[in-house]
């Protein structure tokens, strides 16, 4: 089982600028977590933090009974084997070839034999679909291949705990899909504990089991995916869409003025961008049939089950509803069987498999809705 | 690796902190001498590399350098009627200063700048971060080889230096001042002495470890992006050089304190 990592009161600064504040989060053993937020928020230095390369000033980050943040050295690098982690740009040794890298871990901390060794890491480039470029240097190969190198040397020695900073940056959206099925894959097969960071709303709405979200400088919210995806948090649904209207701005987070003359600017036809009206919680993605059953995601639902009631009404219907028949009945709840939250109509339930339709569904509504006002794209779109 | 920022501010605190962090960095050097493994591979390595980038400007630089204390010396013995001590007077001028010096400049400038841009590119690639995240520490595994082999190759190049200067003021002095090559040769023993020999290997060594350490320690932190690297090696060599003329300074009258000089 993946090891559980509990952060308390956690604060960073550099010099004057405070970088996050009271960070609390507990990540459970095995269950995929997402970190999202908007650029310059501190995603990178929180998982810095977390392997102990950054000293944060106050609170605590326990790892099987460790705290990173006051530990001895001799601890330090002992806790460190429990990690995997994959950096925003690979960070793979540039004077060694791929096989020299993915094999480096293996290497300094195993007494593994060398075609022990071997086996091991065309595995690894193998599940990364890199095989042919063991022998290329990391200045010869794309930015994509080098993250995914980066991931297969983060998975060779099966860590307890695998951070990624943003798998998605420099990948296209099918190797994005895949990237994210073999964290499901891996995951099933060595339960250990995720925590992804991301910017890819698909990866962010359909991989996690856990999501949290950093903003002006604190954790905005971290729960259970269905809590986040369901928030009516202005920060959230932006962050999501992806829009200009709302509270994030170019430069971190925007002041009321700016917030006021951006409305009107929108309110008289400017696009705010965004695609789609993202909402709702999509089926989570699977391990590959084949790959055993996800530990974590079975501890997950009875951790979920029973902190249920402390949930907002929209999470816990999206809930309820996403569970089989079967499991419905093992906790004792059912779909329909909730009165609808007072203050705003609730995503109606709706069956799993119509997933896709009901967003389609949405879309039109919105689009009927919006046209006449958003003039630049909308007139556009007419046109073509 | 970063500081703690609740520090109070006063005048000069930063460059404190600096200093302090460069002890550091060098005890922990020191401590990784001793811990085992070894990384044998990247000592010798390392120890080639820089071997290869200073040799060739070592040769260059020694022979003016014998010749130039040998004229400057040689007309003023001449003047002072003592044509019989310039043998002894250039070795030890070469040996006991020169040939440290010179060599702790190349060591510095080739081979310290080349270790402070491997290792500051390798710092903003977060090679070392991700080495730190597996495990194995940068300093016992990248550092302390560079230190050794910057240590090995100046004693190495401090016995050129010695060997091509003196050869090189026997040339001078010899052809081109009519010196007679046998009073040259005779008068090595009349000033010079063994000890002379060991404070110069011992003053390599000591200004191959500072060049070591201070560009490591620069490189392992570089101010913001690639430009800061160019920064910090320009900072390394000229940190080495202020340090090394200061430690040289100490470590030369310490010597001529505790070794008398011949025939006092
Ligand atoms: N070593 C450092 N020294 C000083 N400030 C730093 C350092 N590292 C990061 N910062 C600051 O911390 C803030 C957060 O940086 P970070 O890289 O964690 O952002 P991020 O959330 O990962 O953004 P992105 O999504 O673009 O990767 C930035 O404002 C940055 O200026
Ligand atoms: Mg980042």
């Amino acid at each position: 089982m993946g090891a559980e990592v509990v952060v308390e009161g956690l604060t960073k600064s550099f010099g004057k600028q405070a970088i996050w504040r009271d960070v609390t989060l507990t990540l459970p053993p095995g269950e995929v977590s997402a970190l999202l937020g908007p650029s310059g928020t501190g995603k990178s230095v929180f998982l810095k933090s977390m392997i102990g390369l950054l000293k944060p000033e106050r609170g605590r980050c326990m790892i099987n009974g460790v705290d990173i943040v006051t530990c001895s050295e001799r601890q330090l690098y002992e806790t460190r084997k429990l990690f995997g982690v994959l950096f925003q740009d690979g960070a793979l040794f540039g004077s060694m070839n791929l096989y020299d890298n993915v094999a480096f871990p293996l290497r300094e901390h195993t007494r593994k034999s060398e075609s022990e060794v071997r086996r091991i890491v065309l595995e690894k480039l193998d599940l990364t679909g890199l095989n042919g470029a063991e022998r290329k240097l990391p200045g010869e190969i794309s930015g994509g291949m080098r993250k995914r190198a980066g991931l297969a040397r983060a998975l060779v020695l099966d860590p307890e705990i695998i951070l990624v900073d943003e798998p998605d940056s420099g990948l296209d959206p099918v190797r994005t899909t895949y990237i994210s099925q073999l964290f499901l894959d891996v995951n099933s097969q060595i339960d250990a504990t995720f925590l992804i960071v991301t910017h890819n709303i698909n990866l962010a709405r359909t991989v996690p089991d856990n999501i949290g979200m950093l903003f002006r400088k604190e954790l905005v919210m971290f729960g259970p995916r269905e809590v986040l995806l369901t928030s009516e948090e202005p920060v959230v649904k932006q962050f999501l869409n992806g829009r200009m209207d709302g509270p994030i701005g170019m430069s971190e987070e925007k002041d009321s003025a700016t917030m006021a003359a951006e409305q009107a600017m929108f309110e008289a036809g400017h696009h705010a961008g965004g695609v789609e009206d993202v909402r709702g919680v999509p089926p989570q993605m699977q391990p590959t049939p084949g790959m055993p059953e996800r530990q974590g995601a079975r501890r997950r639902t009875d951790r979920v089950m029973s902190i249920l009631h402390s949930l907002p009404r929209a999470a816990q219907d999206s809930i309820i509803e996403s569970m089989s028949p079967e499991e419905q009945q093992h906790y004792g709840v059912h779909a329909g069987g909730r009165p609808a939250p007072s203050q705003r109509p609730a995503p109606s339930p709706r069956p799993r498999s119509g997933n896709g339709e009901r967003i389609e569904g949405r879309l039109d509504d919105e689009s009927v809705a919006r046209l006449p006002g958003s003039e630049p794209s909308g007139s556009e779109r007419g046109r073509s | 690796m970063s500081a703690p920022a609740s520090t109070r501010k006063f005048p000069g605190s930063g460059a404190l902190r600096e200093t302090g962090q460069l002890f550091a960095l060098g005890l922990d050097v020191i401590v990784g001498i001793f811990k085992r493994p070894f990384q044998l591979r990247e000592f010798i390595e390392q120890s080639w590399f820089i071997a290869s980038v200073t040799i060739l400007p070592t040769a260059l630089v020694s022979i003016p350098f014998g010749a130039l204390v040998a004229l400057e010396l040689g007309s003023l013995i001449t003047q002072l009627g003592a044509q019989s001590f310039i043998g002894a007077a250039s070795v030890l001028a070469i040996i006991q200063q020169a040939a440290p010096i010179v060599t702790a400049l190349l060591v510095a400038g080739a081979g310290g700048s080349a270790i402070c841009a491997d290792i500051g590119a390798r710092t903003i690639r977060e090679e070392i971060d991700a080495m730190e995240v597996l495990g194995v520490s940068a300093i016992q595994r990248l550092v302390v080889p560079r230190v050794l082999a910057s240590m090995l190759v100046a004693l190495l190049l401090n016995g050129l230096v010695s060997v091509i200067g003196v050869l090189g003021g026997y040339f001078f002095n010899v052809v081109l001042q009519g010196g007679t090559p046998g009073a040259y040769l005779a008068s090595f023993s009349a000033l010079a002495q063994l000890p002379d020999l060991w404070i110069s290997e011992i003053k390599a060594v000591i200004f191959g470890f500072i060049a070591g350490v201070v560009a490591a320690y620069r490189g392992l932190n570089p101010k913001g992006g690639p430009k800061g690297v160019g920064d910090a090696v320009n900072q390394s060599v000229v940190i080495t050089f202020l340090l090394l003329f200061a430690v040289n300074f100490t470590l030369t009258a310490v010597y001529l304190q505790i070794v008398p000089a011949k025939g006092s």
